[in-house]
């Protein structure tokens, strides 16, 4: 009796064309992707929560920074001294308004009924600031606020 | 090598999501106020200030903010009506104070903030009063449902989450947020 010590081989999975479809997935994710390159120019130190809840959805947000300028631009005196930076704008209580129907204007027709404005508050800033800011949403008919705060230790 | 190292990149490329950020979610009052003006019984509301210092006054009392959440809690929880009484709260476990809030769906927390406060004290207030609801929630959550209503409401929130167990959900968290409605209500912010 014969016994072929040779054994079969396992048939090779034919892997040439993975390369091309990876490359191609990583192309079309590097072309489609963007950044958000937008550099912090005020204040940001944000105060802590215990009882804090992740936002859902990210694509009807608006972000606010609010907070002393870092540097140039000084804000005015008293306890409305505060800028908003939204994106890469700096921008003072007056024109708030405006900027925010602008960035209402960038999302799909569908989500600007409910847009929700993040809004990042320096701990130190007066609460008069907030109050104005609140008004002038609620004036636009923006009803969804989220307060960002910092999670701390137990709830 | 190479096909594993593929591999764990597209894998990665497609579960990855990236964490927003957290914080507190309020919604502001409509910009008309109602025109019927509704009057409400001055022991169904729950009133908080705070000065300038950051010092809290509840109901006319100077308090710390360690003692805030226990106190709204003993206030929301409180159901001072008699058993037989119309709105009679039957899951209450509170003091029963008649001179405190009737029951939780008529007790209302009005938060009032002096222009000169920091938006940090701010902040740790609602937190505290957030809490405080999420506390007795999670507790009938616990008693109904056997689990924490935050962690229901998270489930309900997440669009991951499949649409017949979200159905299923939707009714809980609303008969949850039903027997504690969240009535926070926030006054103008006063000049001194």
């Amino acid at each position: 009796m014969k016994f072929s010590n040779e054994r079969r081989g396992m048939q090779e999975l034919n892997t040439a064309a993975l390369p091309d479809i990876v490359f191609i997935l990583l192309f079309f994710f590097m072309t489609t992707t963007t950044f958000k390159n937008t550099q912090v120019q005020v204040e940001n130190q944000l105060p802590s929560a215990k009882v804090v809840e992740h936002l859902e959805r990210t694509d009807r947000t608006i972000t606010l920074l609010v907070g002393q300028p870092l540097k140039g631009q000084a804000a005015a005196e008293g306890e409305l001294s505060a800028l908003i930076q939204i994106n890469d704008r700096l921008l003072g209580l007056q024109s708030l308004e405006n900027e925010v129907l602008k960035e209402i204007n960038t999302k799909p027709q569908y989500l600007r009924g409910e847009v929700e404005v993040i809004v990042k508050v320096d701990a130190g800033v007066r609460l008069a600031v907030v109050q104005e800011i609140k008004e002038k949403l609620s004036a636009l008919s923006v009803r969804k606020v989220h307060y960002v705060a910092l999670p701390k230790g137990d709830g | 090598m190479a096909d594993i190292a593929f591999l764990l990149l597209i894998f990665f490329l497609v579960t990855t999501t990236i964490e927003t950020d957290a914080g507190l979610d309020r919604m502001l009052p409509p910009i008309e106020p109602p025109e019927d003006d509704v009057v409400i019984k001055q022991k169904n509301i729950f009133t908080v200030n705070v000065n300038r210092n950051g010092q809290l006054l509840v109901e006319e009392e100077l308090m710390d903010i360690k003692n805030l959440r226990a106190a709204a809690v003993a206030f929301l929880d409180n159901g001072g009506l008699k058993p037989g009484e119309e709105g009679y709260c039957n899951y209450c476990k509170g003091e029963r104070d008649p001179g405190s809030s009737d029951n939780p769906g008529k007790a209302i927390i009005s938060l009032k903030n002096d222009r000169e406060t920091k938006y940090s004290v701010y902040i740790t207030v609602q937190n505290e009063l957030v809490a405080a609801y999420n506390e007795l929630r999670n507790r009938e959550a616990n008693r109904l449902f056997g689990r924490d209503f935050t962690d229901m409401e998270q489930e309900y929130l997440n669009p991951e989450t499949p649409e017949t167990v979200r159905e299923e959900l939707k009714d809980k968290v609303k008969r949850v947020q039903d027997l504690f409605p969240q009535k926070l209500s926030e006054a103008e912010t006063s000049k001194n």
